[in-house]
């Protein structure tokens, strides 16, 4: 786990309530696709709503809320300082 | 005509609309209401079935004005967008864009979501990179509404360059708005479309699609309080919260498998009492006033068709409950949570976490398990589900696990039938495990990402049509089966093979049920259970697990005990039976025998259900499946046990 003096570097790491902005997701192709498809994409902001089973996360992106688990939101890098506190 | 792929026209189904009727298609993405609007449209009288070539569920109906049949509708899968992910969604793109112009629908409605209103777009936008003729019938509105939107239908129309309408499925009439809009677009020439993106790049065209999604959103919505109410956020701290959710849904299931099993179970004995009791009366009366009461006839009537009969519609309660429970936790938006909660549990088996709902159902009756399927959008899925569902031991299976381990292991009954619930889920894994690393590879990687659909109060019109639909299906589909199954064993159970007996006046012993049971008890000599009286059994547990018991009580012509009696003399018989074809190993051919009757294929309701599910084929597939496993399983137990017992 980052530890909380470091910038997160993934969704993974970002804390509940925190925001940030997307880079580049780091999935493959198809699934780049689905994610930009649900508002996922490198610029957008999300921010962590709820920590759930097995490390999954909930983040909203504009009115949405979508659930990705562990692994995918590790696959979602957040650029460093751009929307968190 | 008649098409290679697939087709809008005349593919499929037999509803009544008459030819050259014009053919409008319902498409959106998943969670958008899509469905529900279909059902009002149609007032929820659609054919349901798989689309030819395919195991992907496509309902159609039609949308009548006064008697006439004014469009035919088609329910398509629900799809993000044309660049399908699974064969649901690659089935929407076909029919939509893949066929020949002549194939496509007349009209396709899109049903978006206003109050989510971007995502909905990303569909349209691609719609619109062609010349198809499409109204956009936006959903939720009074859910934006609640979160300060407001979205202008009009200026929505003028940018995206087809009529917009709002609509309201779960609460109001629909028909009139969309129907005059149906008939203009019909009408008018089709739109001109939107030149496609210029970038070749997959993503950079999605870029291209997704900035004119914004620009389209930013000016036909409007904030009007800038916050919004998320109670959906409060509640999901504890429906997705690491340990409170968890809990909460095993509370859910645990309360649909209560409510499925005790509150259907006093309903079904008092139809199972209504058909054995006064029905059969009736039909005793009559056949004798007309000289047939000691006559095959009699049989056929009470043993073959009323039976077969009040057998489907014992299931009704329980189907009718199973599915109402199942539209409620859908309708209100928790079963998306439950697949979140139960994700990497599933996941492990190659399933995704909603698919735990059904098995745990299965636990309580593997028919409305088979049924709960339904929950799991990817065809896949369905199939992998319904295949793993017969393995969860049904509360049928249980009554029989009593009786037997009461006769053989008195003092450790109860953990004799505790160890079957743990093979149980043994099975569901290990056959999980197989299938997932032979026929399913590929399923079990995609990753968890679900749109998490707000919070609903339920509608009871909703549910109760819901309700009311699956409950015609199965009904339609399992009445044949069961029927026909019923008679057929009757019908074996009537002809006499020796002792000189009249048809349908014949014991059990000198039929040609017995000769068949005779012919196929050297099967499970490996087993050490193969004697023609518990080979008969297993051959009517294959139409029932209740009748197993009865089925031994006609056999040793004992008396059936009943309910925490003790087995008397047909425990006696039973016994000395497992005595003489286990060569002395009672304790392992019982055991053998049990796991055999965990494993093998649980009844022909079932059967009916899998089939109207997932096909004749993977149907066909699961028996030999079951039988397999139950066999090879019974083998080993015997042969290894019988060296240690």
């Amino acid at each position: 786990m980052t530890p909380s003096s470091q910038p997160a570097r993934t969704v993974r790491d970002l804390r509940v309530g925190v925001a940030a902005v997307l880079g580049e997701p780091t999935v493959g192709l198809t699934q780049r696709l689905r994610l930009a498809e649900l508002g996922i994409r490198a610029g957008e902001t999300v921010h962590v709503v709820q920590r759930s089973v097995g490390g999954a996360r909930v983040v909203s992106v504009r009115d949405s809320r979508i659930a990705l688990d562990s692994a995918t939101a590790r696959q979602l890098p957040v650029i460093p300082g751009a929307g968190e506190p | 005509m008649t098409s290679v792929g697939p087709s809008c026209h005349g593919a499929a189904g037999n509803v009544a609309a008459p030819p050259g009727t014009p053919i409008v298609a319902l498409a959106g993405a998943p969670n958008v209401g899509k469905s529900t609007l279909f059902n009002r449209l149609t007032g929820a009288r659609r054919q349901v079935g798989n689309w030819p070539g395919t195991t992907v569920e496509v309902g159609r109906g039609v949308l009548t004005e006064g008697d006439d049949v004014a469009f035919e509708l088609v329910d398509l899968p629900g799809a993000y967008s044309l660049d399908p992910l699974s064969p649901d969604e690659a089935l929407t793109r076909a029919l939509l864009v893949d066929v020949d112009p002549g194939e496509r629908p007349d009209v396709v409605v899109v049903v978006g979501d206003a109050d989510r209103l971007s995502r909905s777009l990303y569909l349209v936008r691609q719609l619109r990179e062609t010349d198809q003729r499409m109204v956009v019938a936006l959903t939720m509105g009074d859910l934006a509404q609640r979160h300060g939107l407001a979205v202008s239908t009009s200026t929505l129309a003028a940018l995206i360059g087809v009529p917009v309408v709002m609509v309201d499925p779960r609460h109001g009439q629909v028909r009139q708005a969309l129907m005059g809009e149906l008939h203009r677009t019909l009408a008018d020439a089709p739109p001109v479309p939107v030149p496609a993106p210029t970038a070749s790049d997959t993503f950079a065209a999605a870029d291209e699609r997704f900035a004119w999604i914004d620009s389209v959103v930013s000016a036909s919505v409007v904030r009007t309080d800038g916050m919004r109410a998320r109670w959906s956020d409060r509640i999901d701290r504890v429906a997705l919260s690491p340990v409170m959710g968890p809990l909460l849904f095993l509370a859910a299931m645990w309360a649909v498998f209560q409510l499925t099993t005790t509150v259907a179970a006093p309903l079904q004995d008092a139809l199972d009492w209504f058909f054995t009791g006064p029905v059969t009366s009736a039909a005793v009366a009559v056949l004798g006033a007309v000289g047939l009461d000691d006559t095959w006839v009699r049989g056929l009537v009470v043993d073959g068709l009323i039976a077969g009969v009040g057998m489907l519609l014992t299931f009704v309660p329980l189907m009718a409950i199973m599915f109402g429970l199942l539209a409620l936790l859908e309708d209100s938006g928790y079963l998306a949570r439950a697949a979140v909660v139960t994700d990497r549990l599933m996941r492990a088996i190659g399933l995704p976490g909603r698919a735990f709902l059904p098995l745990i159902v299965g636990f309580g009756c593997n028919v409305p398990a088979i049924s709960a399927t339904r929950i799991l959008p990817n065809a896949r899925h369905r199939i992998l589900t319904a295949l793993l569902v017969p393995f969860t031991s049904c509360s049928a299976r249980l009554a029989v696990y009593v009786l037997v381990a009461t006769i053989f292991f008195p003092e450790q009954a109860g953990t004799v039938v505790f160890l079957l619930y743990v093979i149980s889920i043994l099975f569901v894994v290990v056959i999980g495990l197989a299938l997932r690393s032979t026929l399913w590879r590929s399923v079990g990687s995609e990753p968890l990402v679900i749109d998490l659909p707000p919070y609903q109060r339920p509608t009871l019109r909703l549910t109760a049509a819901v309700t009311w639909l699956r409950l015609q299906g199965f009904l339609r589909t399992a009445s044949g089966i069961i029927v026909a199954t019923v008679a057929v064993v009757w019908l074996l159970q009537a002809i006499p093979v020796t002792g000189g007996y009249a048809f349908g006046e014949v014991p059990v012993q000198d039929s040609l049920y017995a000769r068949t049971a005779e012919v196929i008890a050297p099967v499970f000599e490996p087993a050490g259970f193969g004697s023609w009286e518990t080979t008969s059994a297993l051959m009517v547990g294959f139409v029932a697990k209740e009748a197993v018991i009865s089925s031994w009580a006609q056999t040793y012509s004992a008396e059936e005990p009943g309910v925490d009696q003790p087995p008397g003399t047909l425990g006696d018989s039973i016994r000395a039976d497992f005595v003489e074809s286990s060569g002395g190993h009672v304790n392992a051919a019982v055991w053998a025998f049990l796991v055999f009757l965990l494993a093998y294929t649980p009844c022909v309701a079932t059967l009916a259900a899998q089939r109207r599910e997932i096909g004749m084929r993977w149907t066909v597939f699961g028996v030999a499946m079951q039988l397999t496993v139950a066999w090879v399983a019974a083998v080993a137990i015997f042969q290894i046990g019988s060296r240690l017992w």
